[in-house]
């Protein structure tokens, strides 16, 4: 999907959308209680708007995240898996990765963790 | 032998949810002192952020007050980190404590701030009285 995909830019998410229907969101800087408001105001909009079927979710370019960012995640989940679609999140920090088996919610559905080269240097 | 507390910050700030990235920001930049690794210092980051967030968005529900973070470190390597704020409290500490319980409605939380808090730390002690406020108290020894 990487090679025909339209980009959109909102800030600190971004939509891409390729041409098979698939959908990503890419995620950038700290996803705590005061950015993820803004960032799941545009989430919502585009999986409302669109009802993607597969949606990936790249936090590949997220710096930061506590139990808010789990919490957008876990809210976006009930929305997407209520329309029939499918989610997986790609990029996870080991951080994030802690939280999301903490909570059980890596059982919910794919988490592939961030790769070496690609980790956010802080 | 008893530890003895090496250096101590404080500081006291309000319930505006912009303060999250500074709290945490700054407890990492005092933790530093101690030369923790990079997990154990996100560890400490994720801890500060998720006890501050409590405060601003249950303690006071959107209402303007003071929050006050204080940090202790230790010559053991371990350090003490307090959250307290005077906001409405909680009625059963040991409920709020239980993974995945939330007073929330909106759909939005998970319930795991005080899980996140205990696996990421050494001890959490919660103090709360309703119409008062809550202490939040962890603490943790580096390698
Ligand atoms: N400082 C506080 N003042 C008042 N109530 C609090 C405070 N901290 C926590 N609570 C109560 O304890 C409950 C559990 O807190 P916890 O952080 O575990 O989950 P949450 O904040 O509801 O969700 P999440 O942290 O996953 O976003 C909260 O829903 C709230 O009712
Ligand atoms: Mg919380």
């Amino acid at each position: 999907m990487e090679e025909k995909e339209t980009v959109l830019n909102y800030g600190r998410v971004s939509y891409a959308v390729g041409e098979d229907g698939e959908a990503r969101f890419l995620l950038n800087g700290e996803l705590d209680h005061h950015s993820v408001k803004e960032i799941r105001e545009v989430m919502d909009g585009k999986l409302t708007d669109y009802r993607p079927m597969s949606v990936t979710f790249d936090l590949s370019g997220v710096s930061f995240t506590d139990s808010a960012g789990l919490g957008l995640i876990l809210g976006r989940y009930t929305k997407i898996s209520g329309y029939g679609g499918a989610l997986r999140l790609v990029g996870v920090s080991e951080e994030f990765m802690k939280i999301l088996k903490l909570s059980g919610a890596d059982r919910l559905f794919p988490v592939e963790a961030r790769s070496e080269k690609r980790r956010i240097r802080v | 032998m008893k530890r003895k507390a090496i250096n101590e910050m404080k500081m006291i700030f309000l319930s505006d949810s912009k303060n999250e990235s500074f709290a945490r920001s700054a407890v990492t930049a005092f933790a530093a002192q101690l030369d923790p690794d990079m997990e154990e210092l996100a560890d400490i980051r994720t801890t500060v952020s998720e006890a501050v967030t409590n405060s601003i968005l249950h303690g006071y529900r959107g209402t303007s007050g003071k929050i006050t973070v204080e940090v202790k470190l230790f010559d053991d390597r371990s350090l003490r980190i307090r959250v307290s704020d005077r906001g409405c409290g909680i009625e059963d500490v040991e409920q709020a404590m239980q993974p995945l319980f939330t007073t929330d409605k909106s759909g939005e939380r998970g319930g795991m701030g005080f899980a996140i808090m205990k696996s990421f730390s050494d001890s959490l002690s919660v103090k709360s009285k309703p119409g008062v406020g809550t202490v939040v108290t962890v603490t943790k020894r580096l390698k």
